[in-house]
């Protein structure tokens, strides 16, 4: 199964690249700042929130640097709100290539979470201001860490895609729910508090969450320099891993019936 | 799977084997996860709806093959069971060559791109790699004739121009095996026409196009062959104009395709009947020529008999209504009917030519003749006459010839029995040298359609 995955990709990859280029620039196409809204549309909420938590929570000085922290947090959190939401509706948005036409179904769903992972990165250049502002340098471990986090949000993010693409073509609902939860998850993440607000015994649980727990030691590394523990980091890397597999499995199960019902 | 994997005769492009392929329609759609969760209690209620069932088939390489059906006949299922869109449930497709991958021109394409951008896009979803794309990009630009329009937005071309740009990027992913699915139905003759001139390429270059279309002109006038699927199964495999008629039928309602069986039926009945009739009948004929020439000859002498005691009977009774006869100068030997071949007869058809050759000697030297000739009918009536002495410009008629000939042309007369008379005569006429009631001749037809004894030479016309 992998390994049919992976001669694919060898035939494919020009096409998930060129489809994820496509939606790149279709998005910003007739817009008069065009891509300038992709670093824009973040940074404008972060200023809101920023405005608003940062009395809240940083007014007595408790927590350092809490604009690097939430402007970090909340990239990480709008790739992966952005990346899911696209990967959910990949097929049916592009349901003439499902119809019309053979290509791997995967292929579509990956494109998708494509337009979103570029401008995340291109989003790292307003980060990368950010912290130029506060002069303020990570260590070089830390940003091992951070390449390592964004990598298997990725990777968890395709996992999630793959399995409820298919799913999403038989129950339109899913669309709705997901934005509910993804909302719930933007509260119980710690992207605009920091984790040590929460009782300690919840901690735990709450890093069962793969993004919480991205985002908490992304947050730690960067600016405190702390890191997790190894074996949290196993924990993780094998969560990651069970959501990728159920993915992939769940949608060579799923995906034959695609076409007949879009 | 491997084990089914039997060498395809590489004449074969496509082989497909009992492809069945139903879709479950629930009889209230469930798109939505209450829906699923009410129906979870509630009885589940299917229907199974066979879209393909037990589909069989070949298509040679380079074969234009078209495929015909009604609206929800499977034609389409079972193109996208060919193009791999479909996963069948049963059936195996075996298919030599590669296939393109896709059913209509311009998958992908977005309005918002430019025309470059487009031909990137679509030749990528086609599966061109970009250096393939690069090398053929001036090809695809020229092909579609889009010029200096190919870095505007797409939304502004005209749906021709797109229609032409999008098929020139299909066009350029070279596939052996080309499906299309009702792609004809867009885009203006001309571009139709240049359609098919390039899949007329392709069979030349013996690649394979499938065809989905409605339109039986296009059929007739390309397809090799046509699959006329029906209800899911193949209904007919044959030539376009066989496959093209039974179409027909299909189109029809009950009760139509029932008066048109009978048509057919009572046509084929009436064919049969004709074609017995037409053998009895020349069976008969032949009988009745023969008997007719005994008849004929017998009657012919019979009357030959009469005449000959008749003009006894005249000589000795000084016929007050005769000729005046003047004697001993010419005499009628005798006179024969011939017809084209100068073959000596006395049944002729309507309408040919019939020659009458009159006998004769003279015992007058150097003086001219003069012959005449009347048609009547048996009873008596006189149809018509011709007599040398009438022409302008009459063959010179020596004594010393032996017969002299005169040829009715497309005799227009019915059928009927004539008899002629004929009489010699000299400078002038009365008086006459020898005067005969000289046989009979009839004519035949197997047409019915005058009546009376002159046969017209007609035309119908209405307005």
């Amino acid at each position: 199964m992998f390994g049919e995955i992976s001669t694919q990709y060898k035939k494919y990859k020009n096409l998930i690249w060129m489809l994820a280029i496509t939606d790149f620039k279709l998005r910003y196409q007739n817009s008069f700042l065009g891509y300038i809204w992709a670093l824009l549309q973040p940074l404008l909420l972060f200023m809101i929130l920023n405005f608003v938590f940062s009395s809240l929570f940083a007014s007595d000085g408790a927590i350092e640097y809490y604009a690097l922290q939430l402007i970090t947090s909340l990239m990480i959190f709008l790739f992966f709100a952005e990346s899911t939401s696209a990967g959910l509706r990949s097929l049916v948005s592009k349901s003439q290539l499902v119809t019309k036409i053979y290509v791997p179904r995967w292929t579509i769903i990956v494109a998708s979470t494509v337009n979103a992972l570029l401008i995340f990165l291109s989003n790292l250049i307003v980060i990368a201001g950010f912290f130029a502002w506060y002069r303020f340098l990570p260590s070089f471990q830390s940003m091992v860490v951070f390449i390592f986090f964004v990598f298997m949000l990725y990777v968890g993010i395709i996992g999630f895609s793959l399995m409820v693409a298919p799913l999403f073509v038989r129950f339109r609902d899913l669309s709705m729910i997901w934005e509910v939860i993804t909302r719930a998850l933007m509260y119980l993440c710690p992207i605009l508090y920091p984790l040590s607000l929460l009782p300690e015994q919840w901690h735990q649980y709450i890093l069962l969450n793969p993004l919480a727990f991205i985002i908490h030691f992304n947050k730690e590394a960067l600016i405190n320099n702390h890191f997790a523990d190894l074996w949290q980091y196993a924990i993780f890397t094998i969560i990651i891993i069970i959501i990728f597999i159920l993915g992939v499995v769940f949608y060579n199960s799923q995906v034959k019936g695609v076409a007949e019902s879009i | 799977m491997s084990k089914n994997k039997q060498v395809l005769n590489p004449e074969i492009a496509i082989k497909v084997e009992d492809l069945s392929k139903s879709f479950r329609v629930p009889h209230q759609k469930i798109d939505s996860v209450r829906g699923a969760f009410v129906n979870l209690f509630s009885r589940k209620s299917y229907e199974n709806f066979n879209a393909l069932d037990n589909v069989s088939f070949e298509i040679k390489k380079g074969e234009f093959v078209g495929i015909l059906g009604h609206n929800g006949s499977g034609k389409s299922t079972l193109l996208k069971c060919l193009a791999r869109v479909y996963s069948q449930d049963s059936g195996d497709i075996k298919i030599n060559g590669e296939i393109s991958p896709f059913l209509e021109l311009g998958i992908g394409f977005n309005p918002e791109l430019s025309g470059r951008d487009n031909i990137y896009l679509n030749a990528t979803i086609l599966g061109l790699s970009p250096r393939e794309i690069e090398d053929s990009f001036g090809d695809i630009v020229e092909f579609s004739e889009i010029g200096g329009f190919i870095d505007q937005q797409v939304k502004n071309y005209s749906s021709g121009m797109r229609g032409r740009l999008a098929f020139s990027v299909s066009i350029h992913a070279n596939r052996d095996i080309l499906l299309m699915d009702e792609v004809l139905a867009v885009g203006d003759a001309q571009f139709q026409k240049k359609c098919l001139d390039q899949f007329k390429s392709y069979r030349e270059r013996n690649k394979t196009v499938i065809l989905v279309t409605h339109d039986l002109g296009t059929i007739r006038k390309h397809c090799d062959k046509v699959i006329l699927l029906h209800k899911g199964s193949v209904r007919m495999i044959g030539t376009a104009e066989k496959v093209a008629e039974q179409y027909f039928l299909l189109n029809m309602t009950k009760s139509q395709r029932k008066e048109y069986y009978l048509k057919l039926q009572r046509e084929k009945i009436q064919e049969e009947r004709s074609q017995i009739e037409m053998k009895a009948k020349a069976e008969a004929e032949a009988k009745a020529e023969a008997q007719a020439k005994v008849d004929a000859e017998a009657k012919m002498k019979a009357q030959m008999l009469k005449v000959k005691e008749e003009a006894i009977k005249k000589k000795d009774e000084k016929p007050l209504t005769g000729p005046a006869l003047v004697s001993g100068i010419a005499k009628i030997n005798k006179v024969v009917f011939l017809d084209a071949d100068q073959k000596e007869m006395v049944h002729f058809d309507v309408g040919s030519n019939i020659s009458i050759r009159l006998y004769y000697e003279s015992e007058k030297v150097n003086s001219s003749l003069s012959f005449g000739f009347g048609i009547y009918r048996k009873d008596g009536v006189y149809l018509a006459g011709i007599h040398s002495l009438l022409e302008e410009d009459a063959p010179i008629i020596s004594v010393s010839d032996e017969y002299v000939q005169v040829t009715l042309k497309n005799i227009p007369l019915n059928r009927g029995d004539y008899y002629l008379k004929v009489s010699i005569a000299g400078d002038s006429a009365p008086p006459f040298y020898d005067y005969k009631e000289s046989g009979m001749f009839s004519l035949r037809s197997n047409s019915k359609n005058q009546e009376g004894f002159v046969k017209l030479d007609y035309s119908w016309d209405s307005n």
